[in-house]
C-alpha cells in the first residue's frame, strides 16, 4: 500500500520541491484553490445573506460590521463577493468547457478527415476569428438576452476557433506519429483511434490553453455584465456589482465597485499564473 | 509584391461576406421590433404598417440580406433607427474620437512596454525582469473598466487633479478647428492652448488605462522574442566577433525580434477594440464603443451591423497590413 | 454621506500627460459660461424632430417646445410664493392672438397675430396653419389621435377663413381640444421651407423634418447647429412674436451618464443638468452654488400586472402583491423622499383625484393570507421586467424582489433594452413590469383613464371592466360636472379594489441649475423647460 508514512513524506517533499522551483505557478494554484474553497464554503462563512437588503444601512464604508462596506441597497459587499466566486468561476469554467468541447470536436474532425471538410470547417473558423472577440461576444449576448447560460454561450462561441485550430494542429502532428500508425496497424477503428489514442495525446497543450482562457472568460463575462448584457439583478456576479457602484465613484463611495473588481483581478491573475507556469513546463525554451 | 497583396485582398472577400452573413443573422434575431423606435406609441396600426413597409421590414429575410449587401457595397449601411442618420456617417463621425483614444493608448503602451520587454530580456532573472513580469500579470488580470473607475476615484475624487468623465474635451471648451480630427493634435497645431489643456486632461485617464491593459502582452512578447534573438546563432556570432553588447542588442537582436512584436501590436490593437467599448462607457467618450453599446441597448440593427462590419473590416485590414509589413521587413519570407 | 468636493483645482498634472504631450501647467477650473450662453447637460441626442412623428424622448420634445409655437398655449400664473407656473388648465392665445367658441361649442375660431414671421423671415399666416394641419392629417402621425379624441377627425374640419382667421370644427362639443392642442405636435410649419421637401415618396417631408427645423421655427429659439451624438445648439429667434428670450444661445451637451452630468453641474461646467438621480439631490440642495427646483408632477410610476395572464388574472393575487410592496422603502429610499406615494390611478393634481379608496399597506401577513386564499399558499415564480438604464426601476425591482420573496413569490429581474421593452409594453406583452414614463399631457381625468384603463393603446395591463368602460364612455365629453365627478369616484373605487396595478409613486419633477440662473417657470402639463424665461444674474 502506498499510504505508508515514508511514501507520504516523499510525496510531500517532492511537492514542496516543486513549489520551490515554481513559486509563481504555486501561487496561482494557491489562489485558485483558496478562492475555490472560499466559494464552496461561502454559505457558511459569509456573514450576511448576499441577497439581503437593508435600506437603513445603505452605502456604509467598510467597517468590522461590513468588512467591504455596503452597497446602494444596504447589501453586504463582502458576503456578495464571496458568493460571487461560485457564479464567476461557474461562468468562466462553463464557457471554457463548452468552447473546448465544441472547438476540439471541430478541430479533430477537420484534422482527421482533411480535404474538403477540413477546408470548410477551418474557413468557418477563420470567419469567426475575424471578429474582434469581445465585440462578437457582446453582439451574441445582446441578441440572446441577458442570462448566465447565454453569457456562457456567447463567450464559448468566440473561443471556439482557438481550440479548433489548436486541436487540429496537435492532431495533425500526432496522427502521423508512431502510436497512431501502430494502432491502425492492429486494426483499430477510426473512432477508437480518435478517442483512445489521439485525444489524450493532444490534451496537455489544450489544458494549458484552457487555464489561460478561464481567466479571459471571467474577464469577458464581467465586462458584458458590467454593461448590462450579463446576469440578472441582484445576482452577486462581480461585473454587475462593479456596475452598481459606477454612479457612486465620483461621489466617493469607492468600496461598492472596488472589492468585486479586486476579486476579478485576483482570480484572473491566479488562472494566468497557472497557465503561464504550465506553458513553461511544457515548453522549457520559453523560460 | 503587388500580386501578393492582390491575392491577400481577394482572400478577404469570402471572409468579409461570411462576416456580413453572421452580422445580418445576429441582428435579425435580436428581440424587440425596431418599428417601435421609428413611430410613436400612439401611432395607428396603419401608420406603423406603412412605415414598416417603407423600411422594408416586412420582406423575407433573404431579400433584406441582399438589399443590405447591395447597400454595403455602395457604402450605404442603412439609417440608424435611433439617430435617424446614415450609419456610415454616424460611424465616420465617431471614428476619430476612438482613433485618437486608441492611438494614444497604443503609443503609450509601445513606448513603455518595448523598452521594458528588452530590459527584462537583457537582464533576465534580475529584479527588473520580475517587476516586468508582475506588471504584465497584473495588467492583463485587471478589468479595464474597473481600473478606469479606480483611476477616476483617485485622480478626480481624491486628488482633484483631473476632471470627472467629460468626453473628449471640457463641456464649455470649444473644440479646436479641425485639421486632423484629433483634438489634441489640432489644438497643438492651431495653438489653441485652452482646448489643448482640456483635451489632454480628458484623454489622459482613458488612454493610460487602455495602455496599461495593452502593455502586458506587448512587454511579454518583446521579452520572449528578444530572448530568442539573443540566444540565436547570429547573435552569438556577432558577440564572437567582438561587437559591443549594446550593438548586439540593438543592431542585431532587436531587428530580428521586432517582427513578432509588430504582430502583437496588431493583435493588441484588436483586443483594445473590445476594451474601448467598456472604457468609452465609463469615460463618456463619444466614440464607436459608446455608439455600439447604445445600438445594442436599443436594438438599433443597422447601427450594430454597421459597426461590426466596420470594425471587423478594420481588424482584418490591420492584419493584412501586418502581413505586408512582414514581407517587407523580413526578407526570409518569400512571396 | 460625503459632500461633493468643491472643484478647487490644484496646480499639478498627471505625469503621463506630460509624457504624452509635453505640456505642463495647472488644470485650471473651467471658466463659467458667459451670461449670454446657457449650457445644458442632457442625457441623449435629439432623435426624430418631426413634430408630428417624433419618437418623443424628453429632450427631443423639449427641443420642439422651444423652437416651435402653437396656436394656443398654457397661461402663466403666479403662485402664492411668487413663483410662476404654466397652468395646465388655462389656455391663452399664442400664435393666435385670440380665439372664440361658437355658442354650442362646436367651432372655435382663431385670429392670428399681425406680422408673425418664421425664423427665416417668411410671413406666418392662417394659410401656414392650414398647411400644417393638412400635412398633419395626411401624414397620420401621432397628433391625429389626439385630434380625433377631441372629435376633430379629419382635415376638412380645419377651415381657412382668410389670411388672419382659421376655424376648427368639432363633431361634438368637448373640453379636450385645447389640452390636446397645446403641445409640440401642433407646431405650425413654414410651407415655403417644408413644401419643397415634399415628394411623391415622402409627401409629408418627414425625411427633412426629422433631422432639421431651420427656417420653419417660429418659437423663442431656433436651431443653430447640430453635432450628432455630441451637442445641439439653439440661438435666439429674432423673429419671435413674443418677448425675446433673455439668453442668446443654449448649448445642449449630450452627457449620457447621470453621474457625469452631476459632476459637470457641481463643477460649474454646465448651467443646468437634466435627469439627475434622486439619490444625489440632497447634496445638491445643500450646495449654495446650486438651485434645485422641485415641483409636484402628475407622472405616475406603477407596477403593471397583466390582468389576462395567470396568476395575475386572479384579483386576490394582485391584491396580495399590493399588500406585499414596501411602499415606504420605495418612496423614502428608492426615491429618496422626492416622490409622494400614489394612492389613486388618477394622480394628485388631476381633477377628480381621490385617495380614500387606497387600502393597501406593507402587510405581509395579509398578503400571505390573500395568496393562500387565491390558491397559491406555496407562492409561485415569475419574471419582473424593467427597462435598462433606469436607476429607480432597478432599485424598485430589487426591493420588490425581496418583499415578494417573503411571501413565497420568487422573482427574477429581467432588464430589457429600450426597444424590446417598448415593443412589449405596447403590444401588452409584458406580464409583470415596472413603468414610470406616463404623464397625461392633457390634465383631464377622463383623458387619463381613457388611455390607461379603456381598450386603448396604453392600457398596458389589459385591464377590463364593463362598468368602468361604460362610465368612461358616458361621461368623457359630458358637461355635467357633478355626474362626471361621481363617475370618477366610482371608477377609482372599482380600480383600487381590483388592483390591476400596484400603485407606486408620483415623483417630483426635479431640475437642478447653477444658482445664478433665475426665472424658471414650471409647466406641469408637460414638464418641459421654456428656456426663454431663464436669465443669469
Amino acid at each position: 500500500m502506498p499510504t505508508s508514512l515514508p511514501y507520504m513524506r516523499e510525496k510531500a517533499t517532492s511537492f514542496f520541491h516543486w513549489c520551490r522551483r515554481n513559486p509563481v505557478t504555486a501561487l496561482g494554484f494557491g489562489i485558485i484553490l483558496g478562492l475555490g474553497i472560499l466559494g464552496i464554503l461561502a454559505p457558511l462563512i459569509a456573514p450576511y445573506d448576499p441577497y439581503a437588503l437593508n435600506p437603513r444601512e445603505r452605502m456604509q464604508a467598510p467597517s468590522w460590521n461590513h468588512l467591504f462596506g455596503t452597497g446602494i441597497f444596504g447589501e453586504d459587499i463582502f458576503s456578495r463577493v464571496l458568493h460571487g466566486i461560485r457564479i464567476d468561476f461557474g461562468i468562466g469554467i462553463g464557457a471554457v468547457v463548452i468552447g473546448l468541447f465544441t472547438g476540439s470536436t471541430v478541430g479533430i474532425i477537420a484534422g482527421y478527415y482533411g480535404g474538403k471538410i477540413d477546408e470548410i470547417f477551418m474557413r468557418l473558423m477563420d470567419i469567426v476569428a475575424a471578429f474582434p472577440g469581445f465585440i462578437l461576444a457582446m453582439a451574441i449576448a445582446g441578441v440572446l438576452g441577458p442570462s448566465i447560460p447565454n453569457l456562457i454561450i456567447a463567450i464559448a462561441f468566440v473561443n471556439v476557433p482557438v481550440y479548433a485550430r489548436l486541436s487540429r494542429s496537435r492532431f495533425l502532428v500526432i496522427r502521423n506519429s508512431l502510436y497512431a500508425m501502430a494502432a491502425r496497424g492492429v486494426g483499430a477503428s477510426d473512432f477508437r483511434i480518435l478517442t483512445w489514442h489521439l485525444l489524450p495525446n493532444s490534451l496537455a497543450p489544450i489544458f494549458v490553453q484552457s487555464t489561460l482562457q478561464c481567466g479571459w472568460a471571467i474577464l469577458d463575462a464581467a465586462g458584458l455584465s458590467f454593461i448590462g448584457l450579463g446576469v440578472h439583478l441582484p445576482t452577486p456576479e462581480w461585473g454587475v456589482m462593479i456596475g452598481l457602484g459606477v454612479p457612486r465613484i465620483i461621489t466617493g463611495q469607492w468600496w461598492i465597485s472596488f472589492f468585486p473588481g479586486l476579486a476579478i483581478a485576483v482570480t484572473v491573475m491566479g488562472f494566468n499564473l497557472i497557465g503561464d507556469g504550465l506553458q513553461d513546463l511544457l515548453d522549457p525554451k520559453r523560460r | 509584391m503587388i500580386a501578393f497583396i492582390t491575392r491577400r485582398l481577394l482572400l478577404l472577400v469570402p471572409v468579409l461576406l461570411g462576416v456580413t452573413v453572421v452580422t445580418f443573422t445576429l441582428t435579425r434575431i435580436i428581440p424587440g421590433n425596431p418599428i417601435d423606435l421609428m413611430v410613436s406609441p400612439l401611432a395607428s396600426a396603419e401608420t406603423r404598417e406603412r412605415i414598416a413597409e417603407n423600411a422594408g421590414l416586412n420582406d423575407p429575410l433573404w431579400v433584406q440580406y441582399f438589399r443590405y449587401i447591395g447597400g454595403v457595397t455602395r457604402g450605404d449601411f442603412g439609417d440608424s433607427f435611433v439617430t435617424d442618420q446614415p450609419v456610415l456617417a454616424d460611424l465616420t463621425s465617431r471614428f476619430m474620437p476612438t482613433f485618437e483614444l486608441t492611438l494614444f493608448a497604443m503609443l503609450l503602451a509601445v513606448i513603455l512596454a518595448v523598452p521594458l520587454g528588452i530590459a527584462s530580456a537583457v537582464w533576465r532573472g534580475t529584479w527588473i525582469d520580475h517587476v516586468s513580469r508582475l506588471l504584465a500579470v497584473f495588467g492583463v488580470a485587471m478589468p479595464v473598466f474597473w481600473v478606469s473607475l479606480v483611476a477616476i476615484y483617485v485622480f478626480f475624487f481624491l486628488l482633484n487633479w483631473l476632471p470627472a468623465p467629460q468626453g473628449r474635451i471640457g463641456v464649455i471648451i470649444t473644440p479646436p478647428a479641425t485639421i486632423t480630427g484629433l483634438y489634441t493634435v489640432d489644438a497643438l497645431l492651431t495653438g489653441d492652448w485652452k482646448a489643448l489643456r482640456s483635451s489632454v486632461q480628458s484623454i489622459v485617464l482613458p488612454a493610460s488605462v487602455l495602455a496599461f491593459a495593452a502593455m502586458a502582452p506587448l512587454a511579454r512578447m518583446t521579452r520572449a522574442s528578444m530572448i530568442e534573438a539573443l540566444d540565436a546563432d547570429y547573435t552569438r556570432a556577432a558577440r564572437a566577433l567582438g561587437l559591443s553588447e549594446r550593438s548586439v542588442v540593438f543592431r542585431h537582436a532587436l531587428r530580428n525580434a521586432i517582427l513578432p512584436v509588430i504582430t502583437m501590436i496588431a493583435i493588441v490593437y484588436g483586443y483594445l477594440l473590445g476594451g474601448v467599448v467598456l472604457v468609452e462607457n465609463v469615460f463618456a467618450w463619444p466614440g464607436l464603443g459608446r455608439y455600439v453599446y447604445n445600438a445594442i441597448a436599443s436594438s438599433d440593427y443597422p447601427a450594430l451591423q454597421g459597426f461590426i462590419l466596420y470594425s471587423t473590416t478594420a481588424y482584418v485590414l490591420l492584419f493584412l497590413l501586418v502581413d505586408i509589413l512582414y514581407v517587407i521587413l523580413d526578407p526570409r519570407v518569400r512571396i | 454621506m460625503r459632500q461633493y468636493k468643491k472643484p478647487i483645482r490644484r496646480g499639478a498634472l498627471v505625469l503621463s500627460a506630460a509624457v504624452i504631450m509635453g505640456v505642463t501647467g495647472a488644470t485650471g477650473a473651467n471658466a463659467q459660461s458667459d451670461e449670454n450662453t446657457l449650457i445644458v447637460a442632457v442625457s441623449r441626442d435629439l432623435q426624430n424632430v418631426d413634430p408630428t412623428l417624433t419618437s418623443g424622448n424628453i429632450n427631443t420634445w423639449e427641443f420642439l417646445t422651444n423652437v416651435y409655437s402653437w396656436l394656443i398655449d398654457y397661461e402663466i400664473v403666479t403662485r402664492d410664493d411668487g413663483t410662476r407656473i404654466g397652468d395646465p388648465n388655462s389656455f391663452v392665445g399664442s400664435l393666435a392672438e385670440s380665439f372664440e367658441w361658437n355658442d354650442d361649442g362646436t367651432t372655435v375660431t382663431f385670429h392670428m397675430r399681425d406680422g408673425l414671421k418664421f425664423s427665416n423671415g417668411d410671413p406666418l399666416t392662417a394659410e401656414s396653419v392650414k398647411f400644417t394641419f393638412d400635412r398633419l392629417f395626411d401624414q397620420q402621425g401621432v397628433t391625429v389621435g389626439n385630434m380625433a379624441l377631441a372629435e376633430v377627425p379629419d382635415k376638412h374640419h380645419i377651415e381657412l377663413i382668410d389670411s388672419d382667421t382659421i376655424a376648427i370644427h368639432l363633431d361634438r362639443p368637448n373640453a379636450l381640444l385645447f389640452g390636446n392642442m397645446a403641445q409640440a405636435g401642433n407646431s405650425i410649419l413654414n410651407p415655403n421651407v417644408v413644401g419643397p421637401h415634399m415628394t411623391d415618396d415622402d409627401p409629408s417631408a418627414h425625411e427633412w423634418l426629422k433631422s432639421d427645423s431651420r427656417g420653419t421655427e417660429q418659437g423663442p429659439y431656433r436651431l443653430e447647429s447640430r453635432d450628432p451624438g455630441n451637442q445641439y445648439v439653439l440661438v435666439r429667434n429674432d423673429n419671435y412674436f413674443g418677448e425675446p428670450a433673455h439668453i442668446e444661445r443654449i448649448v445642449f451637451q449630450v452627457i449620457p451618464d447621470p453621474s457625469s452630468r452631476l459632476a459637470q453641474l457641481v463643477s460649474g461646467a454646465v448651467d443646468i443638468a437634466l435627469e439627475l438621480p434622486t439619490i444625489d439631490v440632497p447634496a445638491l440642495e445643500q450646495n449654495p452654488d446650486i438651485t434645485v427646483h422641485r415641483n409636484t408632477s402628475r407622472s405616475i410610476a406603477y407596477i403593471g400586472m397583466n390582468n389576462e395572464v395567470a396568476p395575475f388574472d386572479n384579483k386576490l393575487v394582485r391584491q396580495a402583491i399590493s399588500y406585499a410592496v414596501p411602499y415606504d422603502t420605495i418612496v423614502n429610499d428608492v426615491m429618496n423622499g422626492y416622490a409622494i406615494q400614489l394612492k389613486s390611478p388618477i394622480p394628485l393634481g388631476t381633477p377628480g383625484h381621490a385617495d380614500q379608496f387606497f387600502v393597501y399597506s406593507h402587510d405581509l401577513e395579509k398578503a400571505k393570507a390573500l395568496l393562500a386564499e387565491a390558491g397559491y399558499a406555496d407562492g409561485f415564480s415569475t419574471v419582473f421586467e424593467i427597462p435598462i438604464g433606469s436607476q429607480e426601476a432597478k432599485e424598485t425591482a430589487v426591493f420588490l424582489r425581496q418583499s415578494l420573496g417573503e411571501i413565497g413569490i420568487d422573482v427574477q429581474i429581467q432588464e430589457l433594452p429600450g426597444a424590446a421593452y417598448f415593443e412589449k409594453i405596447q403590444k401588452h406583452e409584458l406580464v409583470f413590469f415596472f413603468t414610470n414614463f406616463w404623464i397625461s399631457i392633457n390634465n383631464d381625468p377622463f383623458y387619463h383613464v381613457y388611455w390607461k384603463f379603456h381598450h386603448s393603446c396604453c392600457n398596458y395591463a389589459n385591464y377590463s371592466n364593463a362598468t368602468v368602460d361604460d362610465l368612461i364612455k358616458t361621461h368623457t365629453i359630458s358637461t355635467d360636472m357633478e355626474a362626471q365627478n361621481a363617475a370618477l369616484q366610482e371608477i377609482q373605487g372599482i380600480i383600487l379594489d381590483e388592483a390591476p396595478w400596484v400603485l407606486l409613486y408620483q415623483p417630483q419633477h426635479i431640475l437642478a441649475m447653477r444658482s445664478n440662473i433665475k426665472g424658471y417657470v414650471f409647466y406641469s402639463a408637460d414638464e418641459f423647460t421654456r428656456y426663454q424665461y431663464l436669465y443669469k444674474e
